[in-house]
């Protein structure tokens, strides 16, 4: 059986809508959600989402004016989240974070004008394929948007995937909801993928597998005894 | 000459809304839902029908092509506001019969 995960739920406005949002989350059939801060997820979130049943993950969205910006963030954030995000609002900065070991998810803008100029072009899957990052893509830009701009938005969208599957590099589709009338059920999110050419399975893989295993990866890393990727202690009073 | 029977698709779903909206409405955001991501090509294969409707719980059942369930999804998915208001609408099961959807 399928786990899905939504590996991008924001802040919404209201303090307490995040509770009600990971309620939602639960009904709608999501093992796994991850809430972007600054901070680690505070003990009663935690404690909500055993509750509930779903495994909280903690992401951290950067947003660096500059490559410099980013290393120095990426340098202080990495061993503090299990996933680590960058919005490339720049070239610069989305050549650096595609270049970069350290970074997960590359994001985008929203806004079609601003995606025209900074997306995830050929350069930048070449890189990222490099670097194991993958291209994240959030349900919620286009849904946002009105017809004229989401159209738009679906055409780079559809480029950026093509790119992306040329290069290997891993899709992973979320919501980025604030609200809950922004989130959608998994084989939803899923399904609005049709709309720029990714098949039914390939879909449901970037809402639920290749999230995942980004995630197990990452907790091995941050888990007490790993040297280098397939190197860890296994008994430390042995030696 | 045999005629092959066509096939269906019955969605339960569940509307998420500021509002309560009643059947007709729900049926006029499918409609468009389809038709907006779609077309009239896409409308007519996907041939969307509103099943029931409770108003009072915001839930209903809707037909569809069992050929173009996924575009069916997506169209419900894409809809973000029912006569103005924002809304969102969820599918939490599917089924091939009308009385094994109602029956669970």
């Amino acid at each position: 059986m399928r786990r899905f995960v939504d590996l991008h739920l924001r802040q919404p406005a209201a303090v307490d809508e995040l509770e009600g949002m990971l309620r939602f989350a639960a009904e709608l059939g999501y093992s796994g959600v991850a809430v972007a801060s600054e901070r680690k997820p505070p003990e009663e979130l935690r404690r909500l989402c055993r509750e509930l049943g779903i495994d909280l993950i903690s992401r951290v969205d950067l947003r660096p004016r500059s490559a410099r910006d980013l290393t120095a963030s990426l340098r202080r954030v990495r061993r503090r989240f299990e996933v680590v995000a960058v919005d490339c609002r720049s070239k610069a900065v989305a050549r650096q974070a595609a270049k970069d070991h350290r970074v997960d998810l590359l994001d985008f803008p929203a806004s079609p004008s601003a995606r025209a100029k900074v997306w995830f072009d050929r350069q930048e899957a070449s890189l990222a394929s490099g670097a194991n990052c993958a291209h994240e893509i959030n349900t919620s830009d286009f849904l946002r948007l009105g017809p004229t701009a989401g159209a738009k938005l679906l055409s780079i969208i559809r480029r950026e995937v093509e790119n992306a599957e040329r290069h290997g590099v891993p899709v992973v589709l979320s919501s980025g909801a604030d609200s809950r009338l922004l989130m959608r059920e998994p084989r939803a999110l899923a399904a609005l993928l049709d709309l720029v050419g990714v098949g039914e399975e390939e879909g449901l893989a970037m809402v639920s597998s290749v999230p995942w295993r980004m995630v197990e990866v990452n907790r091995g890393k941050l888990a007490k005894g790993f040297i280098a990727p397939g190197v860890r202690v296994v008994e430390p009073d042995a030696c | 000459m045999p005629v092959k029977r066509v096939r269906r698709r019955y969605l339960r779903f569940r509307i998420s809304s500021e509002r309560r909206h009643r059947g007709e409405e729900v049926a006029d955001a499918v409609q468009k839902g389809v038709l907006r991501l779609y077309g009239v090509h896409g409308l007519s294969q996907i041939a969307p029908v509103l099943i029931e409707f409770d108003e009072n719980r915001q839930t209903g059942i809707l037909r569809c092509s069992h050929l173009h369930l996924r575009r069916m999804r997506a169209a419900l998915a894409y809809i973000t506001s029912i006569n103005g208001t924002a809304a969102s609408i969820h599918v939490p099961r599917i089924s091939g019969t009308l009385r094994a959807l109602r029956s669970k």
